[in-house]
């Protein structure tokens, strides 16, 4: 007897653990370097979070891109917008606060900071549209200097991140934000 | 009367000589502060202020050390390795090490000119930078010395070299072991740097007649396009004047300016036009592989500093000799000081040696010229260049495999695969565009894994925007005189010339040249006084306005608001940094000689100047930008600048970080975060303008100078970061301080942030962390409070 077999929609199948080499090719810090995740990991982890914070930066002004700072933001992550981000997320309704990179990594890494809206510190630092070297560098500070779990959902691979995603081409780094966004609670 | 050194012989005493070190010394000789000459440890209080309110913030780029044997060790999460030390502590061990690195590289530049100078024009040459009595303020002030002569300089630059070996000693392993002190050590090495950058600009601005405080000294042609092909070139790069000065002098005597064409790469550029205005200019060393790439130079004068370690590797494929003149730099080249010219020429026009060393100034004075007139013809006939020709030039780009190795190896990340592929049809402007983002490293040719050749390929594409780059910068003027000082301190001190801001240092802009072009040009418009040295100096020279005018040619170079004002090359930052002192001695009448520490309190709490160095990349930057921290003068670099690992950052939610004493009674007084951070990194310019303003802010300025400084603060993030600064608030200590075409939409703000507003009186009545007191004298210092001196 046939059988039809259910035709299934064509999905996009992401995996964002490849290319997990440091982006810049020199940029290798030391024996401790991110763990690879899929996108699902850093969903979960920013649902369990008690006080995420998205860091975003000069690289949002793709307009895909900004799209999806958008939706973190309208699911309720608090963002820290470094550089010159905030100019694409003013009058966007969300709780966004300018703040320079390397000042917000000193301040992460002092447990006496009230934080972005005073109240009170951070559990977990997601992060991505940022210059790559220039957050490669401020993260170090994290990595080395505090206890916060930090992860880089950007399309580079970021060594001094916990866990990163992989190197990835912009298709997949934005089907790869969906995902994170996804899971969020609606 | 100015100490000498002397001596005699007794007769019949042949073989007895009595040595008198120093005779004399008058009143203006004595130290009026308690550090004169200080030991590594001797402004270690001060430097404790300092860091105690802006704590180092380290981002490593390793978390290993592998200094000694013990190593590699794992500091990761600042765990200790073998010796004890943790990352923390190597981490300001690397900060001082750097300081020391570039601290040294000025000073022995400085000591290589003195040998020079005294050998040629005497010790008791006196000393002349123009129309000043303060004329070497930071040896003043840390060496407690006034000097006269170049001589006077000889003890000066003995104290930089024994410090930086103690400093040096302190980074072995076993010794430093504190963060803190390490810090302290570096603030140290940058002192000393600027103090060894003065002694080398001044006795060269007394000797070989650069403009002495000129305002309106003459502007020197730049660009990669400005001189003639046809003509033999000689290209001099580096940063020492010595052996250039003598290549001048010789074309100078000899009528062969117009037979041969000479310029600058990076800092001997600057000094040449101070030197000899007819000398042109390159521009910064992101220019360097580019133009040698170029084919163009027939003859390559090397001195020292910012020099590439490739340059003889790279002038040997274009058969152009390189003529090392500075023993720091020798390349593994035969010395043939001692030769005949002719036999040297022979030799290097034969290809027979690629390139020699040659320390004799007068030989290299004759030399280079004829080598240029020799060389010239043979190279332009064969028609040396680096630079693919046309057909050669489509191959390549349609080499390319879009891997993106290019792109990850670039310190820019600049998306060359996306140009190589618009020039496969023909479209050259997204190379046109990147020429002016590359920083011209080179380090694409070697990640290319199908070999394509990518910065001649960049640049053979750029040929059109290469052409027409033609600017113009005025020359270095040196110091900034007494008189300018006199007519503009109170501004300063008292907030109603916004600020000063000096923008310095190398071309490692994250996003191209014109990015400092635009913000000087913001922030000039906005009458801030801008001072500029060295490579940044010349990038903002190298655009113009629709009229076809360089910012050079829009504005004057007095040191006054909204004036333009280039003091010179690499050295030369030591005047910018000793115009702060200026203010505290000439405006405000405080002691310099031996005193740093109170003239460092003054600067920080009143004179609102701010460095920039937006392309930061050298050691040298790094000490300068620690020297100008030490002296109470916040930094900004560019986003690069996180790589150098360290940052002294303020915390405004500490509120007891931002306690002063007031000089009147030694009373505590919680001001506002002013200046908020010592030394700090932006993403971008449109970050950094507003952060630029914002540091300008000194707990002094009264209330037309907080409102002028705070409409900027406002302004600027309001038009770049589409926002109202979140903490405009706190630097508000009265109605007065707010800018008045906006005082009753700020103070309904306020009042939504909870102040209380008389509103018929349009007063203030509550919120303000404090009051406006137009007497009160801040200080970091309490031996400086009256009360506490009685």
């Amino acid at each position: 007897m046939n059988t039809k077999s259910e035709v299934k929609p064509e999905v996009m199948v992401i995996d964002t653990t490849r290319q997990a080499v440091p982006y810049q090719t020199g940029n290798i810090p030391g024996p401790k370097m991110a763990h690879a995740v899929m996108p699902a990991v850093p969903g979960k982890m920013l649902i369990k979070a008690k006080r995420p914070l998205l860091i975003v930066g000069s690289e949002i002004d793709d307009e895909e891109v900004l799209a999806r700072v958008v939706m973190f933001g309208k699911a309720g992550i608090q963002i820290a917008s470094v550089g010159d981000s905030y100019k694409h997320l003013s009058g966007k309704g969300l709780d966004a606060h300018y703040i320079n990179m390397h000042a917000l990594a000193s301040y992460l890494c002092d447990p006496q900071w009230p934080g972005l809206d005073g109240k009170g510190g951070y559990d977990l630092v997601v992060f991505f549209g940022i210059t790559y070297y220039y957050a490669s560098q401020a993260i170090s500070a994290l990595k080395n200097f505090s206890n916060l779990k930090i992860i880089s959902i950007d399309k580079y691979y970021h060594p001094n991140a916990d866990m990163s995603f992989g190197n990835l081409k912009r298709d997949v780094f934005i089907a790869a934000l969906d995902e994170v966004i996804a899971q969020l609670p609606k | 009367m100015t100490p000498k050194k002397g001596s005699f012989v007794i007769e019949e005493l042949e073989n007895v000589q009595i040595n008198i070190g120093k005779v004399g010394a008058e009143e203006e000789q004595i130290a009026q502060g308690p550090t004169p000459r200080p030991e590594i440890i001797g402004l270690r209080n001060w430097d404790y202020h300092i860091i105690d309110r802006y704590n180092p913030v380290y981002t490593p780029t390793g978390d290993t050390c592998d200094f000694c044997t013990y190593g590699k060790c794992d500091l990761t999460g600042n765990k200790e390795g073998a010796c004890g030390i943790d990352l923390e502590g190597q981490s300001a061990r690397q900060a001082l090490l750097i300081s020391i690195m570039g601290s040294a590289c000025h000073s022995a530049h400085g000591r290589h000119l003195l040998n020079y100078l005294i050998k040629k024009y005497g010790a008791d040459f006196p000393i002349d930078v123009g129309p000043s009595n303060l004329k070497a303020p930071l040896t003043e002030t840390i060496m407690g010395i006034t000097p006269k002569t170049i001589g006077d300089f000889i003890p000066v630059l003995e104290y930089v070299e024994e410090q930086l070996t103690q400093l040096i000693a302190a980074t072995n392993t076993g010794q430093e072991g504190a963060a803190r002190d390490f810090e302290s050590k570096a603030l140290h090495a940058g002192m000393l740097d600027l103090l060894g950058m003065e002694v080398a600009d001044i006795i060269q601005i007394s000797c070989l007649g650069f403009p002495k405080s000129d305002e309106k000294a003459p502007l020197a042609e730049m660009g990669m396009g400005i001189l003639d092909p046809r003509k033999p070139v000689v290209i001099c790069v580096g940063h020492n004047i010595a052996a250039p000065a003598y290549i001048l002098d010789h074309m100078d005597k000899n009528g062969l300016f117009d037979k041969i064409e000479i310029a600058g790469l990076c800092c001997t550029a600057h000094d040449m036009t101070r030197y000899n205005k007819t000398a042109k200019i390159i521009g910064s060393m992101s220019k360097e592989l580019k133009y040698i790439r170029s084919g163009i130079p027939d003859v390559l004068v090397t001195d020292e500093q910012c020099v590439r370690a490739d340059i003889l590797k790279e002038a040997q494929k274009l058969h152009i000799p390189v003529i090392a003149t500075n023993e720091k730099i020798t390349y593994g080249l035969p010395d043939r000081s001692n030769d005949n010219v002719d036999d040297i020429i022979d030799d290097l026009v034969s290809g027979k040696q690629p390139g020699v060393v040659l320390l004799d100034f007068e030989k290299i004075g004759e030399l280079v010229p004829k080598l240029a007139m020799k060389i010239g013809p043979i190279r332009k006939a064969k028609g040396y260049t680096a630079l693919p020709d046309e057909e050669e030039f489509k191959k390549l780009v349609s080499k390319c495999t879009k891997c993106l190795q290019c792109t990850r190896d670039c310190p820019q990340s600049l998306p060359i695969s996306d140009a190589m592929a618009a020039a496969v049809n023909g479209d050259l402007s997204l190379f046109e565009k990147l020429h002016d983002k590359c920083v011209g490293c080179g380090r694409c040719d070697f990640s290319c894994p199908v070999d394509i050749p990518v910065l001649n390929v960049i640049e053979k594409a750029s040929q059109r925007v290469i052409r027409e780059e033609k600017g113009k910068m005025r020359i270095g003027r040196g110091q900034i005189g007494d008189p300018e000082i006199r007519e503009e301190g109170r501004n300063l001190v008292l907030g109603t010339t916004p600020g000063v801001l000096a923008f310095v240092g190398c071309g490692n802009y994250p996003d191209g040249t014109k990015d400092v072009y635009d913000i000087v040009e913001e922030m000039i418009q906005r009458s801030y006084i801008i001072i500029t040295s060295g490579c940044a100096a010349m990038d903002i020279g190298m655009f113009k306005d629709k009229d076809g005018k360089t910012l050079y040619e829009r504005y004057p170079g007095r040191f006054v608001k909204g004036n333009l004002l280039n003091t010179g090359s690499c050295v030369s930052n030591a005047h910018i940094a000793a115009t702060t002192i200026k203010v505290a001695s000439i405006f405000a009448g405080r002691k310099t000689k031996g005193n740093w520490e109170e003239i460092a309190d003054y600067v920080l709490n009143r004179v609102g100047a701010v460095g920039i160095a937006w392309g930061a990349y050298s050691q040298k930057a790094f000490s300068i930008g620690t020297g100008c921290n030490r002296l109470g003068i916040p930094v900004v670099v560019g986003p690069h600048g996180t790589k150098y690992r360290r940052a002294f950052i303020g915390k405004p939610y500490k509120k007891d970080d931002w306690n002063v004493l007031d000089g009147r009674d030694g009373s505590v007084v919680n001001v506002e975060p002013a200046p908020e951070h010592l030394m700090i990194t932006a993403e971008t310019k449109d970050e950094v303008m507003p952060l630029l303003a914002k540091l300008c802010f000194r707990p002094s300025d009264n209330s037309l100078g907080r409102a002028i400084k705070l409409t900027h603060y406002i302004e600027l993030s309001e038009k770049y970061l589409k926002k109202m600064p979140d903490d405009w608030h706190i630097y508000v200590r009265s109605e007065a301080d707010l800018p008045v075409a906006k005082k009753e939409q700020l103070m309904k703000l306020l009042e939504e942030k909870g102040w209380k507003i008389d509103w018929e009186k349009k007063k203030i009545l509550e919120g303000p962390l404090r009051k406006v007191d137009v007497s009160f004298q801040p200080t970091n210092v309490l031996r400086l409070c009256k009360e506490v001196k009685k």
